[in-house]
């Protein structure tokens, strides 16, 4: 007899040593087999797990047309969306009798908030129920055109992007080259990335599409911008961008007007709350934020009712501006006009911080602010401390209306609304405001190798139509916009998230084509006013919202000083020029921007001015000033 | 001599043979070493490269430039102060993140009270579950202005302020986060070798009068000796990849000065600049240094306590 140990370890049990030993071993094999199965079992799905992330792909959400949204339409499509198939599908549109094309573009999955506050993504109309998406389809297939979206979060574009492209753009037919959430004239993507693949024969000239392959209209419109197109061709004479081409930013439909500037927005219903007027100068807005702070207005019990400003941006619009200081890029790089005419007047490309005397009035300024608790920095939290209800000034659009609905404020409060102002510093500078909306060329599309021409061609043609920008700016009648005496008005009151969003601004797909803007763009401040009709004031809505753009840009001596980066009229860089950029640029906008953001925080002495700005030189800076001027000079 | 290779072979395979389940989980492990760390190796070669995206990185049209990046990073005019803080803020790490894991751990095999000792050891490791960009969102409102933390501090006469923009605090605040994001991961390993060490050892040695601090300095860390040793040298080699992440989530320009490392700085001309093979050659000069350093590590290792890697 043999002792033999449980498994179970229920102590020691007796067995008989023939037929015992026997079943034990076979229960020993089993056991063993069993165990075998297990880890092979176990490490196919470790290893699978693995693997899981690697295939795919690579894009952070790709929204692709919904196979039977064409079909809905009765396009006849084809089901089957694989890549061989989906260049040029076998069905023809509902009228024209035109082949579909598809297009594959890659562009930013453009988020909005509605008046609910409920956030969205485009991706969330293109896979989701989407009456609007839907109109857009089979507008689209009309023209003999069906689109796959690949969509990144924007918050994500500009680190995505840059990886994305690195490793080639044949996987798309149009990319949206030039849109940043950091703003700027170049984009997400670095200049030399650009170049490289434009002499590799990636990416095409757009000349080629627009000659050959384009409808009169459309090579009509685009010879209205002749001027600006050729500005912005590369140094082979070639454009490589489809562009939005912006018209008349002056007038809206009734002949008043408009315009959509960026720069300080104060909290009107706190002011109303603490009793004072809208701040004309520094001091007076010095006086209103500490009023802000000592009254409680958020009721929270903490003072921490702030103006943020995002200390990237800290040499560029808000603030700067009242000081005179023109909008800057990277926070080193300006430029002034000739006669402060930044419409016809020639380009002068200099820095900021060779306007000393303004420079240092607006850091001592900013100094006071922050010292005294009214100015926060930490501007990469600043739509958290918007929607905290912490923030009584900054910088935004002037018709923007699309934040107040997701502020938390407490019951029986008035109704949060900012409003557009400026401030006179004191200085003898008129306020200066930038507005980026003029007429020129906006954002870029690039078009690849791999895309036919004729299908882009078609894009090109549909977007410059009224169809396209009613669709865009108005949505859908009777949907999203009902005609009352003979004007357009949107539709306020409905409880469908899309159109609440179309109610306060233009569709999500903006920034996924590259528009014209053919029509006036008289809905914008409407839709501004229009927004506080909804958000608490059924009344007069935003007025003060809107009157503060008319008034703004219908001061002739205010419209004189308005500032415009002019990055959108330089030509491309050429390959040298690149190089140089980007060798230089890195250093320095880390240095000018940690240099302001050091003297405001009183880290380092304003009396060092004269030393930083040696340093500024040493790096490189006047080498980018003289790249810049260069890139304007060749065009003009 | 043959037949010496024939047993050395033939206990070669049987060493595979008995292993095999172990061998067999360790595989997707080196897969993804295989795939991720090796099948991409032959792109370090555009660090000596005028690269552009799209350009092949072998054959005929590629521009070498030799030593020309390197230089350059070398060169720059922040390089003494993006080595400095890599080492300071990784040094920080080394000391706090290496040692909170096994003190932790020890002090959790005195707990007697099993459940509360689980407890506690879960409630550690949730930190190491949360997705960075949470907890850098979380510690921003904690040490901001009228923050959690702040307040809490001016409860012993500190300022109103907001610590986020604070250079003398970012050391701090980045080292505590890293270590309350992952010691409780970061004890399993002594935990578990813990347990492994003979329950007799602590019998006899409680016979003869030991103290728990006696069994602690003669028993358990005697125990942990190879493991803490091999856990040193790793760290030492990743000294100066310090934890980029974290601090790109929470530096802002008023803490460049202290928090600006070799990591975010590569990340700011690569990813944002643009400059492949300037960023590859600094890359390569990280991975020199911390081989170096790994190097050295693995010797003292060896002649202090008589176990190394290699």
């Amino acid at each position: 007899m043999k002792y033999v140990q449980s498994k179970q370890g229920s102590g020691m049990r007796l067995a008989l040593s023939g037929l015992g030993e026997r079943c034990s071993e076979s229960v020993r094999r089993r056991k063993l087999i069993k165990k075998k199965a297990a880890a092979v079992l176990m490490s196919v799905a470790m290893t699978v797990t693995c693997l899981a992330g690697c295939g795919g792909q690579p894009q952070e959400s790709s929204a692709e047309s919904k196979p039977d949204s064409t079909q809905s339409n009765d396009t006849g499509t084809s089901d089957n969306n694989s890549e061989e198939e989906s260049k040029t599908e076998a069905g023809t549109d509902g009228g024209s009798g035109q082949e579909l094309k598809t297009l594959r573009i890659l562009a930013p999955d453009k988020h909005g908030v509605d008046l609910d506050g409920n956030s969205f993504y485009l991706s969330d109309w293109v896979n989701g129920e989407s009456r609007m998406y839907d109109e857009l389809e089979r507008q689209l297939a009309e023209h003999g055109l069906k689109v796959e979206l690949d969509l990144i979060k924007d918050d994500q574009w500009d680190d995505i992007l840059p990886t994305l492209v690195l490793n080639g753009v044949e996987d798309y037919d149009i990319i949206n080259w030039k849109w940043s959430n950091a703003g700027g004239p170049e984009g997400a993507v670095d200049p030399l990335t650009l170049q490289a693949y434009i002499e590799q024969g990636k990416l095409v000239s757009v000349n080629e599409i627009w000659d050959n392959y384009c409808s009169e209209e459309t090579k009509a419109f685009l010879k209205e911008y002749e001027p600006l197109i050729r500005a912005n061709a590369r140094d082979d004479g070639k454009n490589y961008y489809l562009v939005n081409l912006t018209q008349q930013p002056y007038k809206d439909g009734d002949g008043s007007s408009w315009g959509n500037m960026l720069g300080l927005m104060i909290r009107q219903d706190w002011l109303d709350q603490v009793n004072m007027e809208m701040p004309k100068t520094t001091e007076e807005l010095y006086q209103a934020l500490k009023a802000f702070q000592e009254n409680d207005v958020n009721g929270n019990g903490v003072a921490d009712e702030v103006m943020v400003l995002d200390f990237t941006n800290t040499v560029e619009g808000g603030v700067a501006g009242c000081f005179g200081i023109p909008q800057t890029d990277k926070g080193f790089l300006a430029c002034e006009f000739e006669n402060d005419d930044w419409e016809n007047g020639r380009a002068q490309y200099t820095s900021p911080w060779y306007q000393k005397d303004k420079m240092v009035a607006y850091i001592n300024y900013l100094k006071k602010l922050y010292d005294e608790g009214l100015l926060d920095l930490s501007g990469a939290q600043q739509y958290d401390m918007v929607k905290e209800n912490k923030v009584s000034v900054w910088n935004n659009w002037w018709v923007a209306a699309w934040d107040e609905p997701s502020i938390l404020v407490s019951e029986n409060t008035t109704p949060p609304q900012y409003v557009g102002f400026t401030v006179d510093a004191g200085t003898g500078a008129v306020p200066r405001v930038p507005m980026t909306y003029g007429t020129g060329l906006q954002d870029g599309y690039v078009v690849t190798s791999s895309a036919d021409k004729e299908a882009v061609a078609r894009l090109q043609d549909y977007v410059l139509t009224d169809e396209f920008q009613l669709l865009t700016d108005w949505g859908i009648e009777g949907y999203t916009y009902n005609i009352e005496d003979g004007k357009k008005v949107k539709v306020q009151d409905s409880d469908i998230s899309e159109v609440q969003y179309i109610s306060q601004i233009y569709a999500l797909w903006v920034l996924c084509f590259p528009y014209g803007q053919k029509v006036s763009l008289d809905g914008q401040i409407d839709d501004a006013m229009r927004a506080g009709y909804t958000n608490g004031y059924p009344e007069t809505g935003f007025a003060q919202k809107a009157q503060a753009n008319r008034e703004w840009y219908e001061n002739p001596a205010r419209k004189a000083n308005m500032t415009y980066f002019r990055g959108d009229v330089e030509a491309l860089m050429t390959s040298e020029e690149t190089a140089k950029y980007n060798e230089l640029v890195t250093d320095l906008t880390t240095y000018s921007t940690e240099t302001i953001v050091n003297m405001i925080l009183g880290k380092q002495s304003v009396d060092e001015y004269d030393s930083c700005v040696e340093q500024l030189k040493e790096l490189g800076m006047d080498e980018i000033i003289a790249i810049k001027q260069a890139q304007y000079d060749r065009v003009h | 001599m043959r037949k010496k290779d024939k047993g050395r072979k033939k206990y070669g395979r049987n060493v595979i043979k008995d292993n095999l389940k172990l061998y067999a989980l360790m595989f997707p492990a080196l897969f993804l070493i295989f795939l991720f760390s090796y099948t991409t190796l032959y792109g370090v070669v555009i660090a000596f490269q005028e690269y552009a995206p799209g350009l092949p990185m072998f054959g005929p049209g590629v521009k070498w430039v030799g030593l020309k990046w390197i230089r350059r990073f070398v060169t720059t005019h922040y390089f003494s102060r993006l080595l400095k803080n890599t080492l300071i803020l990784s040094f920080y790490n080394l000391v706090f993140g290496f040692t909170a894991p096994i003190l932790f751990a020890l002090l959790l095999d005195q707990l007697r009270a099993l459940r509360y000792k689980k407890l506690v050891q879960t409630a550690s490791y949730l930190p190491y579950f949360v997705s960075m960009v949470v907890v850098a969102g979380m510690v921003i409102s904690f040490i901001d202005k009228n923050g959690l933390i702040t307040r809490f501090l001016m409860l012993f006469g500190g300022e109103n302020q907001s610590y986020l923009m604070n250079s003398k605090a970012f050391p701090w605040t980045y080292t505590l986060t890293n270590v309350w994001k992952s010691f409780g991961f970061n004890s399993i390993l002594y935990c578990s070798i813990m347990s492994s060490i003979d329950p007799t050892l602590y019998e006899a040695a409680r016979m003869d009068g030991a103290n728990r601090w006696q069994q602690v300095r003669y028993i358990t860390l005697p125990g942990l000796k190879n493991i803490i040793a091999i856990q040193l040298i790793f760290a030492v080699g990743g000294i100066l990849s310090s934890n980029t992440e974290l601090i790109l989530l929470l530096y802002t320009p008023a803490t460049y000065d202290v928090a600006d490392v070799i990591g975010t700085y590569t990340y700011r001309i690569g990813i944002l600049g643009g400059q492949y093979s300037y960023t590859t050659a600094a890359g390569i000069f990280m991975a020199f240094i911390a081989f170096t350093l790994t190097y050295i590590a693995n010797r003292i290792s060896d002649k202090l306590t008589g176990f190394g890697l290699w």
